[in-house]
């Protein structure tokens, strides 16, 4: 029996992430026809005092009088027409301060979506890549740099079996990211099985400001599995030159 | 109402990559420093491309200096891109302006396509999101005043 591969792993993922995308949208579509009838789920008016006081005696008599603005359509015989209340204003907030309990609801309930909508981005993201850099084929290259203090990263090109497959300008931001330890993915791809050569030029400032450019290759046997590389940038203290290696990711 | 529409419909079509993503740039600047225009995520980036064959470009990038000087500290940020293959003459050009902010030489060859320049002097705006919003073609004294009122409208948003 053959063993499963890891494209087919992803298939049930996927299906699951379906599913999730399905319910995700059912749940939506049914809070927002509650959100549109009920009127109580409104949201308040975001300044409250700036909300037009209810109806009182003194309104002129063209107004609807002002016991039916807190009526509601449960209360109301059928066929009775529900006065909106005096001036199209909306209800009072309630004394309290508190926003009400349906408001309430229809806020965790909005939370809620958005956390899943972030989850969903995510595991979208995450399956995507899946999808396009399977595991059994996928190379990545990444940069890191230490110290740095002879030499100043301007460009980096990269070439795969003879074939440029990247071609990198870093920002003096960038650079100083690298310094402070940050790592970048220079490139992502896919190989299949086998022995490849991967060469790597380096271009920037080297020791008292010069123009500095250096190579860089190693020939890497590429598995079944991913294959991470890194291309690290040291500095030689001794010689008082930098040095760039490339090695298997650790 | 039909006004407003015909209005939207001719402004729409005045730079059809309005309301789409800026393509990433990088390229570097005379004086020798990279610049990627995706590091400004967050500031109203100004993109003016310009040749230095184009005696309007040298007006334009003088004004885009005066309002990058005044706007600058509210979030401006204006970024000046060369579209030469004559790069020789670009770096000749851009050192006999005196303009402040980065000029850009030696682009990739697919910018100008990228950002759909269809003659230079041409600038775009860049929204705070990194958006592409805006754009102008050519260049008249009196464009400075229309450039300032819009630059101010998209900072104060």
């Amino acid at each position: 029996m053959p063993t499963p591969t890891k494209s087919q792993a992803v298939k049930p993922g996927a299906a699951k992430l379906l599913v999730r995308a399905v319910a995700w949208l059912t749940l939506a579509a049914s809070a927002m026809p509650a959100f549109a009838q009920d009127p109580q789920a409104a949201p308040p008016p975001a300044d409250a005092a700036a909300a037009p006081a209810p109806a009182d005696a003194t309104a002129p008599a063209a107004t609807p009088p002002a016991d039916n603005t807190n009526a509601t359509l449960s209360d109301a015989p059928v066929g009775t027409l529900i006065a909106p209340p005096a001036d199209g204003a909306a209800p009072p907030p309630p004394e309290s301060g508190e926003p009400p309990a349906d408001t309430r609801a229809l806020d965790e309930t909005v939370q809620d979506l958005k956390k899943d909508v972030v989850d969903l981005n995510k595991e979208l993201f995450v399956l995507e890549e899946e999808l396009l850099f399977p595991a059994n084929t996928q190379v990545a290259v990444f940069v890191s740099m230490d110290i740095g203090e002879f030499f100043a990263l301007d460009s980096l090109t990269l070439k795969i079996d003879n074939k440029e497959v990247a071609n990198y300008l870093y920002t003096p931001r960038e650079a100083e990211a690298l310094l402070k330890g940050g790592v970048h993915r220079v490139y992502l791809g896919n190989l299949k099985v086998g022995e490849h050569q991967l060469v790597a030029f380096f271009e920037g400032k080297g020791p008292n400001e010069r123009d500095y450019k250096r190579g860089a290759n190693l020939k890497f046997e590429k598995g079944v599995g991913a294959k991470y590389l890194e291309l690290k940038i040291t500095d030689r203290q001794r010689k008082g030159q930098p040095e760039f290696a490339i090695k298997d990711w650790e | 109402m039909l006004l407003l529409l015909a209005f939207a419909a001719v402004a729409a079509e005045k730079y059809a990559l309005s309301g789409k993503p800026a393509p990433d740039l990088v390229a570097r600047g005379l004086d020798g420093e990279n610049v990627r225009v995706s590091e400004h995520r967050g500031e109203i980036v100004v993109v003016s491309f310009w040749s230095g064959s184009c005696n309007t470009c040298r007006a334009q990038l003088s004004a885009l200096d005066r309002i990058a000087k005044t706007y600058g500290s509210a979030g401006l940020t204006v970024i000046g891109v060369n579209l030469d293959h004559d790069i020789e003459r670009a770096e000749k050009f851009a050192r006999s302006s005196d303009v402040q902010f980065p000029l850009l030489i030696s682009t990739p060859e697919n910018t100008g396509r990228d950002y759909g320049v269809d003659r230079v002097p041409m600038m775009v705006v860049v929204d705070r999101a990194g958006v592409l919003r805006a754009a102008h073609r050519e260049f008249k004294a009196r464009d400075e005043a229309t450039y300032v009122r819009e630059l101010r409208a998209f900072l104060n948003e």
